[in-house]
């Protein structure tokens, strides 16, 4: 399939303006991630209650471990649009809780957790285990994990509790992630010069010329989950009829993934932007459908289960189907409008829409200062035109301070 | 610092490199005075602007900008540091003056015209976000900002 979503916007736009709209999309990834020292402060919080949890009296506890799973364990976080915790989540791994009843485990967890005066307050219920809900930062879901009681084959295959189903449920977060980070490590093969520039600076992870409106993306793979996930959280706020309908981010990540593996092996690109695009074009084409006991169920498969469909709630519920299909081709229509202008202002319109005012206004402001840096650093210069930029030339931009109302 | 009549560069030579500099613009002096157009291209994503000086050796450059006409593109907001802003006509302020930032013994081609498109490039993030990004100083503390506060 060709990249016509490219072809149809991106492909006429200069290269600066190509590498504009990448420099926003980064600088809109970043700052919808976990910053460093709430990872940090993440990472503390969760050895704690590893700590906590290793120091109880059962015997299910011995040897327990604590790591975490899904997005951060990826790299694909992204802050919630209507408050400010992130979503955390966590396996408390129980290598000696085998042939205990799934409550009973999951019991165990809570009250032992509970235990602690200081937990106790932040403590809430889930299906699968329970929450920790620290106000402002995150709250960190915990879901026990026992050595795997579904006859999986894959490696690192575990099984968790759930509530509702009274059983254990295959799951394997560390296998998933593993094929993540393979898929996520394939770089794009660009053909010009100005791919190849992106390319080596992938690989270098730095920009090529210093040029404030240059950058890359860190990891395609990971900013185009990142954006798809931002932008099903702007479109689906507040929509009461898709309310709790919305894709879930492990169905996102996993046909984006499949997608990306497929387009980077088959496909050579231009640009950075070109890859992006065509991971969202490509993306529905990895739902498959299956006969399953004479009935025909769409599947987004598990990569590391084959047995699980992370879409299996579409085949009892269509509006889950309808709202992913209205999520993507949502996200191809803000998209087609991000290239259909030009000027900064509009721009910044346009990721209004895909991304939300706030994160768009940051994005603006984060641009602005990599031009002030160059400034003060006297590092830009005027070319005959009048454009202003880091490439240099025989007119420096000289200090000055404006002056007047 | 001391000024010496002696060291301000004449207006020929000012012209001169202007042509130099930027071969798109179209000037004379007149009376003394020089007059100068030219066109600013910033780029798809800044925008094409086109600007007048007016620069005598007596007194400080003017700026104007003559295209687009930024009253009707901002529905008559004032951006920070414009000197005049009206439907007629837009003056933009582009140095502090007694700072010693612009004299008579330096060169247009090398400070006010790049000031001039370094203020169109920050006139842009203040049309997409209302703030000024560019710093600057305010002859009296501003309650003008309307739009958002300058950084």
């Amino acid at each position: 399939m060709s990249t016509n979503l490219y072809n149809r916007g991106f492909a006429a736009l200069s290269v600066k303006q190509r590498k504009l709209l990448t420099e926003l999309i980064e600088y809109a990834c970043q700052s919808l991630e976990l910053s460093e020292t709430k990872r940090k402060l993440a990472e503390e919080r969760y050895m704690a209650v590893g700590k906590w949890l290793a120091e109880g009296d059962d015997e299910i506890f011995i040897d327990v471990v604590i790591y975490p799973q899904g997005s951060q364990r990826i790299g694909t976080t992204t802050k919630p649009i209507d408050r400010t915790e992130f979503d955390l989540d966590f396996i408390c791994y129980l290598p000696n809780a085998e042939g205990v009843h799934p409550d009973s485990c999951r019991n165990k967890v809570i009250k032992r957790i509970e235990e602690n005066g200081h937990y106790e307050p932040l403590l809430s219920e889930l299906n699968r285990g329970c929450r920790l809900n620290y106000a402002d930062d995150f709250h960190m879901d915990i879901t026990p994990g026992i050595p795997d009681q579904n006859n999986a084959i894959e490696y690192d295959a575990i099984s968790v509790p759930d509530k509702k189903l009274k059983a254990w449920k295959a799951s394997n977060p560390i296998g998933y992630a593993k094929d993540f980070y393979e898929i996520a490590e394939l770089l794009p093969v660009y053909l010009d010069s100005e791919g190849m520039q992106f390319s080596k600076a992938v690989m270098r992870s730095e920009n090529v010329e210093k040029l404030p409106t240059h950058t890359v993306f860190k990891g395609i793979l990971r900013r185009a989950v990142q954006i798809m996930k931002r932008h099903r959280d702007l479109l689906f706020l507040d929509n009461t009829e898709y309310e709790g309908k919305s894709p879930i981010s492990i169905i996102i990540t996993t046909l984006a993934s499949r997608a990306y593996r497929d387009a980077v092996i088959q496909q050579n690109f231009s640009n950075e932007l070109e890859v992006l695009i065509t991971v969202v074009e490509l993306m529905t084409n990895y739902i498959e459908t299956k006969v399953v006991k004479g009935q025909i169920e769409m599947w987004v498969t598990n990569p590391k289960n084959e047995h699980e469909n992370f879409a299996e709630k579409w085949n009892v519920d269509p509006k889950r189907v309808e709202a992913f299909h209205y999520w993507h081709s949502s996200f191809v229509e803000k998209l087609q409008e991000l290239a259909s202008v030009q000027s900064l202002d509009l721009i910044r319109k346009k990721l209004d829409q895909l991304i939300g005012e706030k994160t768009s206004e940051t994005v603006v402001e984060k641009h602005f200062e990599r031009l002030n840096q160059s400034r003060e650093k006297n590092e830009l210069f005027v070319d005959k035109t009048g454009a202003i930029s880091t490439v240099v030339t025989s007119t420096p931009v000289k200090a000055n301070t404006f002056f007047g109302k | 610092m001391k000024q010496f009549a002696s060291n301000k560069v004449s207006l020929d030579k000012q012209l001169y490199l202007l042509k130099v500099k930027f071969p798109q613009g179209r000037g004379y002096i007149k009376k003394g005075k020089l007059i100068w157009n030219c066109n600013l291209d910033l780029g798809d994503e800044y925008g094409r602007f086109k600007i007048k000086l007016l620069y005598n050796l007596q007194s400080s450059p003017q700026v104007f900008v003559v295209e687009p006409n930024l009253y009707d593109i901002t529905g008559g907001e004032k951006p920070p540091h414009i000197y005049v802003f009206n439907q007629d006509e837009t003056k933009l302020c582009l140095f502090y003056p007694s700072s010693g930032e612009w004299s008579s013994n330096k060169y247009l081609s090398d400070t006010i015209v790049p000031w001039a498109c370094l203020w169109f490039m920050y006139f842009n993030g203040w049309m997409a976000t209302g703030k000024w990004y560019g710093g600057g100083k305010h002859p009296e503390p501003s309650e003008e900002v309307k739009r958002g506060k300058v950084l």
